[in-house]
């Protein structure tokens, strides 16, 4: 294992909590995971609509550098991932698209490289049973609904997550650290984030109905992997509540948060502070805190 | 010396626009060996057929060449007439100057030198040819039936009515197919057990049918006429002879296991009969849940029979039989909802197929026609039913069109309204196919009358939402989104070839296509038959159909049975291959490349008997005349007949001289 971390532009502005708690697992569990030097924003979500050479070229250049630091690459952000493995489809082979975007970049870059979300290295490649050994603080009794969004399951054929109707791979990760997972038919279902500017009310509509949804199935909190979801869910939680006068109180964390608190590092060291659903009380109320 | 005749089609102007036909008549009139030569217009017609047989006499021809159009297409015309006017039919051969000339050239001189040319290649071959003999095969007058659905029990009751033995050979332990599952049918709602049943008894108490259950084909060997088919009788544990069908064994066994018939909905014992009507009303023992055999515990069934019928050390059995005649009857399955994981199936109960759903309303099935959902057996209020599951999905599954579920979803509306006077029902479709003898006025009934929903456009995705089932899909003729708050949802999911078929069709040596349907010899002009003389075809192992498509067929495969079965012998044509004992040496090298296994060893022997050597042997009830074999042979000792390297080197030679 010798990967690349891949943060992508939210990690590092408006999801800072992702990024250190995956830094902060990396360094807990000794992975030869670190940072690429000259990795760049994949252009989600506005340029693969608006130049198609340009948006794959900024992805090249992300493998570019993996290549440099001969590193495979480990993506966070399902958007990023989608596209640098887009990116890795387009240099398989010849194409006009092929000769335009290495014009662009001015070099020639190959792609061999590995690229895989962080999850799915923990999941099958450290392996559930080391971070079983791990985990000194279980999260007994805490109900989770891993929500696993629209981007990291689509197209199948390309993502290569896990099985697109149903993926489990969070669900194993977190029942690995001793939660209660919550099956829901909604795992999956868009949150409608790439509209929740420029249409709010179909974004609250479809973030209601999921946490909705988790709720209704038992869900105590929700486990998620992608920052856009995050925000969505999570930011967006008190206007839901008043939109459609319910109460959810649903904190909404990334498993990489969740992983480090069964790990037993430092809630303020995992940011669980910059949530806007307060996860405290809850975590308390079943002595995980 | 050879006295030949040509005679030249004009075929309309579909010959003559683009060959001077006349001039092909008068020049070869200059090849040596040919005496007269004529054109005519339309050479196939009753006087063009004259005119061939006039010349034979007339001018005593030895051997005629007809140029026209393709052998496959009038070859059999004209070596009939051959035949009338006293010639040997094989000593008449066809010059394709249609397909292979005018068709496919526009020039008319390159037309015409090319038309000469194939007929001088035609006449230098027909010098050379010798007289042929039709072959002539003793035939077995008794067919087999393969599948006992309603499909094989109508193809065994025509048969067996016509004076010829059947036997018919059902895989599971009774006859009755799907079609005994069913509740009513359309469209005319009759009960399907109603008019099933009669017809199950009938074939059972005709004295000509050997129906043979829970069977499978071992082996088939031989030819049109004269199968030798080996069945395997699968391990029943019950002597069907003994066992007067009391039932005592299968109220006492103490196990319960899901009923296959019941589609998993309701329970059966370990020793059972499938369903009330079966026949024969034997049962068997599932060895996988027997205790007796799983765990030698229990023994009840054999303490309690009183005709001491139960054998725990029953063990496959074969039969032979020798039949004349096959007709494959295997019909079909349905995809299981846990292939749709998209849809819930496999997750909520109350996800469950159209079969499932027949059992459910059906006054025989699990819940004796009281409807009851799954899951908690709440009164379903509204139902949706999907159409198009796995079937016209060319991206997940099926490009094909199951055919029967337009029709059914239909019947199953109105059967549930019928059912719950106030319940709702949804119907998702892409199209209405109705094209049947009264379908679609039945579709309109279930409609207008009868208050089924129907929505154009697919399911997305299919789940639970508290103790509702939610349908979330398109509506296409509004163009927008909607969802649907149900108790039960009924997925039409695709008819598929059922399991085995290839491994049966590969036994039988016949063909299937990609889906693993069984494929016809023809799909408009030989529906029933497939490319292995003596084999047919009937129902849904074809491709999907319905009941009266099936019975149809069933009744068409028999026909044709009794056609092939009416003769004492069985003529073909002589156009096989002969081994020249004399020099073959016996390499096999043709046994290994004969596609048709017609070829096999054969002892040759001294006059004490004892063994000199080995040659290979052509069955000419099997050989169909491929030519295969003739190049495979290294001393050049297996010749087919009609196409001896004689005659196809003096073909070329004709040709190369120019």
């Amino acid at each position: 294992m010798k990967y690349g971390y891949y943060p992508g532009c939210s990690a590092k502005s408006t999801a800072p909590e992702l990024d250190a708690t995956t830094l902060a697992l990396i360094d807990f569990l000794h992975l030869d995971i670190k940072e690429l030097k000259d990795w760049v924003c994949c252009g989600a979500s506005s340029m693969h609509s608006v130049d198609k050479v340009l948006h794959t070229a900024l992805s090249v250049m992300t493998l570019d550098a993996a290549n440099a630091e001969e590193r495979d690459i480990m993506v966070q952000c399902p958007a990023c991932l989608a596209h640098v493995l887009e990116a890795k489809e387009v240099l398989s082979k010849d194409s006009e698209l092929k000769s335009d975007v290495l014009e662009a970049v001015g070099k020639q870059v190959d792609a061999n490289m590995k690229i895989r979300h962080f999850s799915s290295i923990l999941h099958d490649e450290y392996g559930l049973d080391k971070i079983r050994e791990k985990v000194t603080n279980p999260l007994q009794s805490l109900s989770i609904a891993s929500y696993y969004g629209c981007l990291i399951v689509r197209p199948p054929e390309r993502m290569q997550y896990d099985d697109p109707e149903n993926p489990m791979v969070m669900d194993q990760l977190m029942s690995t650290c001793g939660a209660e997972i919550v099956q829901w038919p909604f795992k999956t279902k868009c949150c409608g984030a790439g509209t929740a500017i420029s249409d709010t009310d179909v974004s609250l509509d479809l973030t209601y109905e999921i946490l909705r949804m988790a709720k209704n199935n038992g869900a105590e909190c929700i486990c998620v992997l992608c920052p856009l979801c995050q925000n969505n869910l999570d930011l967006r939680q008190k206007k839901i509540e008043q939109r459609y006068g319910e109460k959810l109180n649903l904190p909404v964390l990334y498993y990489t948060q969740l992983l480090g608190l069964a790990f037993g590092l430092d809630p303020i060291m995992l940011q669980l502070n910059r949530l806007f659903v307060d996860p405290f009380p809850l975590l308390k109320r079943k002595g995980i805190l | 010396m050879a006295r030949i005749g040509v005679f030249v089609c004009w075929c309309g102007s579909n010959i003559a626009e683009t060959v001077e036909v006349s001039k092909v008549a008068e020049v070869s009139k200059s090849i040596p060996g040919v005496v007269y030569s004529v054109d005519y217009k339309y050479m196939c017609s009753d006087p063009g057929q004259e005119l061939v047989k006039n010349a034979i006499k007339e001018y005593k021809l030895t051997g005629v060449v007809v140029a026209s159009c393709s052998p496959r297409m009038h070859e059999k015309t004209f070596r009939k007439a051959a035949l009338e006017a006293g010639l040997n039919p094989y000593m008449l051969e066809m010059a394709n100057i249609r397909e292979q000339c005018s068709w496919v050239h526009n020039n008319m001189d390159e037309g015409t030198q090319k038309s000469i040319d194939l007929v001088r290649m035609m006449v230098e071959k027909v010098k050379r040819n010798k007289p042929l003999d039709d072959i002539s095969i003793p035939v077995t007058k008794k067919a087999m039936v393969i599948g006992g659905g309603v499909t094989g029990i109508q193809a065994a009751l025509d048969i067996a009515s016509g004076g010829i033995p059947v036997v018919l050979v059902e895989k599971e332990s009774s006859i009755g197919g799907k079609m005994s599952a069913l509740d009513e049918t359309f469209p005319t709602l009759d009960c399907s057990q109603c008019i099933l049943t009669p017809k199950m008894v009938e074939v059972a108490q005709h004295p000509l049918v050997q129906i043979i259950s829970y069977a499978e084909i071992e082996k088939l060997e031989g030819f049109v006429g004269n199968f030798k088919a080996t069945i395997r009788k699968k391990a029943r544990y019950v002597d069907v002879d003994a066992c007067t069908g009391c039932g005592t064994c299968w109220q006492k066994c103490p196990v319960k296991v899901d009923s296959e018939f019941e589609q998993g909905l309701g329970k059966r014992k370990a020793i059972f009969i499938p369903f009330p009507q079966a026949i024969p009303s034997r049962p068997r023992i599932d060895a996988e849940n027997c205790l007796k055999l799983t765990k030698d515990r229990c023994g009840i069934c054999e303490k309690v029979c009183p005709t001491k019928a139960i054998h725990y050390d029953d063990k496959d059995e074969f039969m032979e039989v020798e039949v004349g005649a096959i007709v494959v009857a295997t019909g079909y399955k349905i995809m299981p909802v846990s292939a749709f994981p998209e849809y819930g199936g496999g997750q909520y109960p109350d996800v469950v197929t159209s079969l499932q759903f027949e059992r459910m309303v059906c006054a025989s099935g699990p819940t004796l026609g009281d409807l009851k959902r799954p899951s908690d057996g709440k009164l379903p209020e509204t139902v949706v039913f999907v159409k198009c599951v796995g079937s016209r999905d060319p991206e997940h599954y099926h490009s094909y069109c199951s055919k029967i579920c337009c029709m059914y979803v239909a019947k199953q509306t109105m059967l549930y309204r019928h059912k719950v006077h106030h319940g709702n029902c949804y119907v998702f479709y892409i199209d209405v196919r109705s094209n049947g003898k009264n379908y679609e006025e039945f579709v309109r009934r279930a409609q207008e009358q009868e208050g089924a929903q129907y929505i154009r456009g697919r399911v997305s995705s299919i789940y639970k939402d508290g103790d509702d089932m939610v349908v979330e899909g398109a509506d296409t003729l509004t163009n927008s989104q909607i969802k649907v708050k149900c108790d039960l949802v009924v997925l039409a999911t695709a008819m598929e070839a059922p399991d085995g078929i290839k491994q049966l069709a590969q036994k039988l040596g016949i063909g299937y296509d990609q889906h693993g349907f069984l494929t016809e010899a023809h799909p408009k002009l030989r529906p029933v038959e497939t490319a292995t003389a003596g084999i047919f075809l009937a129902g849904c192992a074809l491709s999907p159909r319905d009941i009266p498509d099936s019975v149809s067929e069933g009744s068409a495969a028999a026909a044709k049975v009794l056609g092939l079965l009416s003769k004492d012998t069985l003529d073909k044509e002589g156009v096989v291959a002969i081994v020249n004992e004399l020099t073959c040496v016996g390499c096999q090298n043709c046994i290994r490349v004969c596609p048709y296994n017609a070829i096999e060893l054969k002892d040759i022997c001294n006059r004490q008997g004892e063994l000199q050597r080995q040659v290979a042997h052509v069955n000419p009830g099997l050989c169909t005349g491929c030519g295969t074999c003739t190049p495979s042979c290294p001393s050049r000792s297996i010749e087919l007949q009609g196409f001896r390297d004689t005659e196809l080197y003096a073909e070329i030679n004709a040709l190369a001289e120019l």
